[in-house]
Parts: C-alpha cells; structure tokens; sequence
C-alpha cells in the first residue's frame, strides 16, 4: 500500500472520531446549565475538535493540490446562505467569548462560482483566527470588486505583526515565530485560492491591516 | 426566533431515512436531527436494510440522510442509483450524502446521478439546520419544474423557470441549465444557444460548453464540435462528458483509433462507467485491439453486475472478444449468463444469434443450424419490439446460415422502419453482400425505403386536402407495416392533433398521438418536431 492510502484513510478514521467528539460536546453543552463553571472549557474543547479536523481537511488537501489530484468542484453558490453556514460554525465559539458577528453581502451580487466544501473550510478557518485575536468584534464581507469576489473577514484587534503583512508570500518559518500557529493556514489559503480560475485569472489572498473594523483583514479574492 | 420556529415545525412532519454503518455515529446523528426538529425518522444500518426499509414504506421518505461508505455490499451512490432506478424515491426527496471529504469519484459523477448534496464530516448541528433549510427550499422549487417535465408539459415548465429566476435571484444558473434542456426538448435550439452564451459570456463553465457541442453535432457541423470538445478536455480534463461526445463523434465517423484513444483517457479517469467501458470495448475490437476490448469488456460486466440496469451489449462484446480468440466454451457460457441475467425476449434473442456465429465461427454447424432454427421459432410470432441493432444482429446470423429470405425480410423491415438512415441502410447492404446478394440487396433496401416515402406522402397528401380522417385511417394502417418508424409515427400524431384541434378534445384520439411521440422519442431520441408536438398536446388541454 502506498503512503496517500494510508493518509486518507486514516484521515477518514479521525473525521470520525472527531465527529462523535464534537457531536458528545454539543450534547454536553445543551445539557449544561448556562452558568456551569465547566461551559467555557467545554466550549474550548469543542473549538480545538474544530481545529484538529481543519487540520486534517488541510493536511489532505494540500497533500492532493501538491500530487496535482485535487478534485476541484466548482459549483454556483448562493452567497447569502454561503454566509449564513460560515457564520453558524463560529457563532457558539465567539458567543461564549462575548464576540460579535456580523456580515455584509454585496446587494448587486448573490451568487458566485467556488468549490464549496474547500472555501468553506478556509473562511471558517479565518474566522475562528480572527475570533481569536479580535477585541470584541468581528465582521465577514462578501463583495464584488473589479468584477470578483472579495470575501474579507476583518476584526477590531491588534493587526497582523508587520513582517506577515510584508512578506509576499508566508514562509512555514515566519510565521511560526509570531503566533505559535503553524503557517499551514495561510499557505493552504494561497493554494486553495489559486485552483480558482476564470480565463487567465486565478485566486489570491492577501493580510490588510486597518480593514473595516480597524483590526487585522483576511482577505481571499476569486475570479 | 420565529422563523427558526417555524422550519423546525416544518421539519416534524417530514420523513427521515438515516442510513450509517457505524453505530455511534448512528446514534449521533439521529440525536442531529431531533434536536434540528425531526421526529419521525428511520433507520438503517446499511444498503440493504434501507432498501427493505423503503419499498415497505407507504409514503414517500422525504429526506434521506446516508453515509456514503456503508461498509461491505453497496455503497451510498449505488443506493441512491438503486432507488431512484426502482422509483422508490421521488422528484422530492431530498438525498444528502455524508462523507468524510469529496473524492474524484463523487466530483466527476454526471449530474443526473448526484445526489442533492454532500454534507462533510464532522457533521454539527447548526451545520446539519442550515443544510436542511436550504435544500428543502431549493427543492421546493425544482420538484414544481421537474414534475412538470416528467409530465412532459414543457411549456409549462418553462413558465416555472421564469417564474423562479424573477422571485428568487439564488442558484440562476441551475435553472438556466433546464431551461436550456427545456428548450432543447421543445426543439428551439436557437434559444437553448442563447442561454449558453449568456452563460459564456461570464464564465467557461463546462456544461454550457458541452451544450454548444451537442448543438453544433445536431447542425452535423461535426468538426467544430470536435475542436471545441478538444479545447473543453484540455481546459476541465475531469469533465467525463466532454471524453463521451467526443467519442460519439468518431464512432459516427468509424473513426475506432480516435475512438479507442479518448477513451482510453476517460476511463484512465474514471473506471467506473459501465457505459463508457462498453465503448471503449466495442472501438478496442474494431481495431482488433483483443486484449484491450477484453479488460473492457469484463469491467463493463463487473459494474452492471453491481448496478440495477443490466445491458447485454458487454456479454456480446466479450462472447465475441472470446470467439475471435477461439475460447468457444468461454463465449458460449458467457451467452447463457446473458439469458440468464437479463431475462428478456430481446437480450434471449441476441444470445442465441451470437450463439450461432460462435458455433459458425468453431465449425460445429451442427449445432449452429439447431440453433437458428430455434431464432426462427421464436420470431415467427413478430419482432416489432426488436432494437435496430438487434434485428441486424439477427439478420446477419440468418445470412451466414444461408437463410437469405428471412434475413432479407428482416432488414427490410429495419430500413423501413429507420427510412431516413443512412449508417443503417449501409451495415444492410453490408449484411447482404455478405451473403452474396449484392445486386438484390441494393434493390430491396431501395424499394423499402421507397415504401416508407410512399406512405408518408400519401398520408401527408390526404392530410392537406382536409381529409383527416382519411389520412389518419390511411396512416393507421401504415403503421402496422412501420410501427416503429419515427416519422410516420410524427406524421400520424400530427394529423391526430389536427383533428383534436378542428374537433375538439377526445380521449382516444389524444392517447393514440401521445403514444406516436412517445415511441418515436424511444426509438430516436434527438427527432426533431416530438418537443412542438407535444406543446400543441398541451395547449388543447
């Protein structure tokens, strides 16, 4: 048997180990009475069962965009319910923290062209970050410009340190230094991004600071 | 709140189907869809299980949530083809696959055998509503239009798209794509161009491009359809359809190499086309490729075995892969399995006929005279229900057997029936020349076709004199001679709509020119004017 075998299907056992821990979490949670000391753990542990299983999405993604065998699925989303999904996967994780979420759909576009599955995961991902590290609020837009998409999740943090925004492209070192965060975010990201074309234009991200809240911005952008 | 309220009141008369092979994660997503509001669900722990589970359903599941991996027996496509194949689902079922990530396979499967969704492990509760509402407002929608098609009320339809893309600006392009479909059905492919460009215009999305090739095919502008499915699979080499057309194409052309060489690529692709392993079996032995045409072959075999719809084209195909390999028991076993498997007169009919030039082909004449003889038992009661290439098949044994006169009786009846057919006309000339009967040949095949002119300018003559009842007797009785010949079967329709028009609604005669275009779709499927017939059926409702 060869190594991506073993890789997926291992893979696959711990998507289901994941999902009975985080559907066990869910439960526990419902049970819970608001004002139990243990909420907020649980809540934490129900957020890192997120993390490890985005991990895991990235890992084998990036696995198969490097063996040039990643089946893109390009599809019509509606960009409103696209939103509406995103935002559901964060809400508990930024209610527990006292966060507030907004969003802000472009009111000439509703539907644009993306594999779902894979934006969903990275536009999850950017809003857990930006959960993390924001003040108290954090806002995801979806707008057309210059004839793309522009799908931002911007917070009222501190910002990116500086040599992130700088770099062109993330090195793994770099940003491993700052964070404790591994780099395998943002270069899944770029990569995830540029399997999207329309013609000879592919997809992008890019950091901003100052954004729409004046905090740090993520900002992916697809043809 | 309220409207949270009211979707999860909507969610407790619906019907559940949770089909998962692993326990705990059975218990898990049940627990899901309670808490999403769902009460009245079922459970399965694996493909067979549902499948008893639904054909003793009295109602109709409305939401089937299934894993995909299901352990050993079928997997969740298999189920889903299985159902839908056996109608035990309906236009409105909702059908989500869960699985851990999206494979190749699930990506590169043809739409029409999608299921409405797929929902990525670890499935969470908010993850599970949100899909929910979707699909069941998405489905609402298309349930309406899609009725309306199998209904056959196209016009209809139409109306429904036009309706849907006006009140709702979400998922436009799903509903272009049937109107596109819809215009083509009612045989307006100017307008069905039109929404392909619109779509172009923006973006290459694949099945617009495909859509544009299958129109250029229609207007036989054969070569530009060729390059523009070159350049569609070098831009979306996983797009299997592109691989398909294509291979169509050269199949016209008899061009087996190119035929041979796209489909070797497809299915290097994607192994798991019955269909398209067929294909590629059947351009292998043309270009006497035996090796190839086996493994073909056989693959085709091991997935219609898995699958619901059973064909006999791989069982030929390997019989005389076999025979041309001179493993005479192996081809003959494989023709029994094929009775066997398939159990219809016409799959019965084409195994012996194979059976036949088996025993031709090993010398034992014996046997291949005994067994001609029980073909010609058999139909002596009548082969109208006979595909086209079957009655060749058939006829092409009776020749090599030195039975000229039922033969030729039998391509007469073809090339009466398909008048307008040249590839056709020419494989009957081949089939007679094979029995040395050239010039005759070429007589008959001219005379049946002047046969099926005849009636129709006859029929068409009385017609527009006003003699429709006339013209209608007269082509009642063409038809016994020519049941399945797709322009008189038009023709008689048409003068039936005439008549209902000038006369006013009657049952019969309504059922009888439904019946003409219903079978003259069956045995043509890209005949023009079945679409406006159909229209003017509606309209007189």
């Amino acid at each position: 048997m060869d190594m991506s075998t073993f890789l997926v299907s291992s893979v696959h056992d711990m998507k289901n180990s994941i999902c009975v821990m985080t559907a066990y979490l869910e439960a526990a949670l419902t049970d819970l009475p608001a004002d139990a000391p243990s909420r907020n753990m649980t809540y934490q542990a129900a957020y890192e069962a997120q993390r490890i299983n985005h991990h895991l999405i990235q890992l084998l993604a990036l696995y198969k965009i490097n063996q040039d065998i990643y089946p893109l699925d390009p599809v019509e989303v509606e960009l409103a319910s696209f939103a509406d999904e995103v935002i559901s996967r964060v809400a508990p994780l930024a209610a527990a923290r006292g966060i507030s979420l907004s969003v802000h759909l472009d009111d000439n576009e509703h539907n644009w062209y993306f594999d779902y599955e894979l934006l969903a995961s990275l536009v999850t991902q950017a809003l857990h970050n930006a959960v993390k590290y924001t003040r108290d609020r954090v806002q995801l837009s979806l707008l057309l410009i210059d004839e793309q998409l522009e799908i931002r999740v911007a917070d009222n943090g501190e910002g990116f340190p500086p040599f992130m925004i700088d770099s062109e492209r993330p090195t793994l070192h770099g940003i491993d230094s700052h964070s404790g965060s591994t780099g395998l975010g943002l270069h899944f990201a770029a990569k995830a991004a540029h399997l999207h074309r329309n013609r000879t234009r592919h997809g992008t991200t890019r950091l901003e600071n100052g954004g729409a809240l004046g905090g740090g911005m993520f900002v992916i952008t697809l043809p | 709140m309220a409207a949270e309220d009211s979707y999860k009141n909507d969610l407790i008369n619906r019907t559940f189907l949770l089909i998962e092979d692993f326990e705990a994660m059975r218990g898990i997503l049940r627990d899901l869809l309670r808490r999403c509001g769902a009460r009245r669900i079922d459970i399965a722990a694996n493909a067979k299980e549902a499948l008893s589970l639904m054909r003793r359903g009295k109602f109709d599941v409305d939401v089937v949530l299934c894993d995909y991996h299901l352990g050993p027996g079928k997997n969740g496509q298999q189920l889903l083809a299985e159902a839908r194949h056996e109608g035990l689902i309906s236009a409105s079922t909702i059908w989500i696959m869960v699985t851990a990530e999206k494979t190749a396979e699930m990506v590169m499967g043809a739409i029409e055998h999608q299921p409405d969704d797929y929902l990525l492990k670890p499935v969470t509760e908010a993850a599970l509503q949100n899909r929910l509402a979707k699909l069941i407002k998405r489905k609402a929608a298309l349930t309406e239009i899609a009725t309306a098609m199998r209904a056959r009320e196209y016009g209809k339809a139409l109306d429904l798209c036009k309706k849907r893309i006006e009140q709702d600006p979400g998922n436009q392009m799903e509903i272009m794509r049937l109107q596109a479909e819809l215009f083509l059905l009612l045989d307006q492919p100017e307008q069905a161009r039109q929404i392909f460009y619109r779509i172009l215009a923006r973006r290459d999305i694949p099945w617009a491009r495909l859509g544009l090739a299958k129109l250029l095919i229609h207007e036989c502008d054969t070569e530009q359809a060729r390059e523009l499915l070159e350049c569609l699979i070098d831009d979306t080499p996983n797009y299997l359809e592109s691989y398909d057309l294509l291979a169509q194409i050269y199949r016209r052309q008899g061009a087996w190499q190119d035929m041979q060489r796209v489909l070797s690529k497809a299915v290097e692709i994607s192994p798991n086309s019955a269909q398209r392993q067929n294909a590629l079996g059947e351009s292998a032995f043309r270009c006497e490729n035996l090796g190839l045409a086996e493994t073909a072959f056989q693959r085709a075999l091991k997935l219609s075995a898995q699958s619901s719809l059973k064909v006999a084209t791989p069982y030929l195909g390997l019989a005389r892969v076999y025979s041309a390999q001179n493993k005479t028991a192996d081809a003959l076993g494989l023709l029994t399995r094929l009775t066997a498997d398939l159990e219809s007169d016409e799959a019965g009919l084409q195994a012996k006929a194979e059976e036949v030039r088996v025993y031709q082909r090993a010398g034992n004449m014996e046997a291949a005279i005994a067994a001609t003889k029980t073909i010609s038992a058999r139909i002596e009661g009548g082969n109208q229900n006979l595909s086209p290439p079957a009655t060749l098949d058939l006829a092409e044994t009776f020749m090599l057997m030195g039975h000229r006169e039922t033969a030729s009786k039998l391509l007469q009846f073809v090339i009466r029936n398909n008048h307008e057919d040249s590839e056709l006309a020419l494989r009957a000339q081949d089939i007679f020349e094979k029995g040395s009967m050239s010039g005759e040949g070429r007589k008959l095949v001219q005379s049946s076709r002047q046969q099926a002119i005849d009636a129709m300018t006859q029929g068409g003559e009385l017609a527009s004199q006003g003699k429709l009842e006339e013209a209608l007797a007269y082509l009642n009785h063409a038809k016994t001679l020519m049941p399945r010949n797709p322009r008189l079967l038009l023709n008689h329709s048409h003068v039936a709509i005439s008549l209902l028009q000038k006369n006013g609604w009657r049952h019969d005669l309504e059922t009888a020119a439904r019946r003409s275009i219903t079978t003259a779709r069956q045995v043509s499927p890209g005949e023009k004017r079945c679409g406006e017939l159909l229209a003017k059926l509606e309209a007189l409702r």
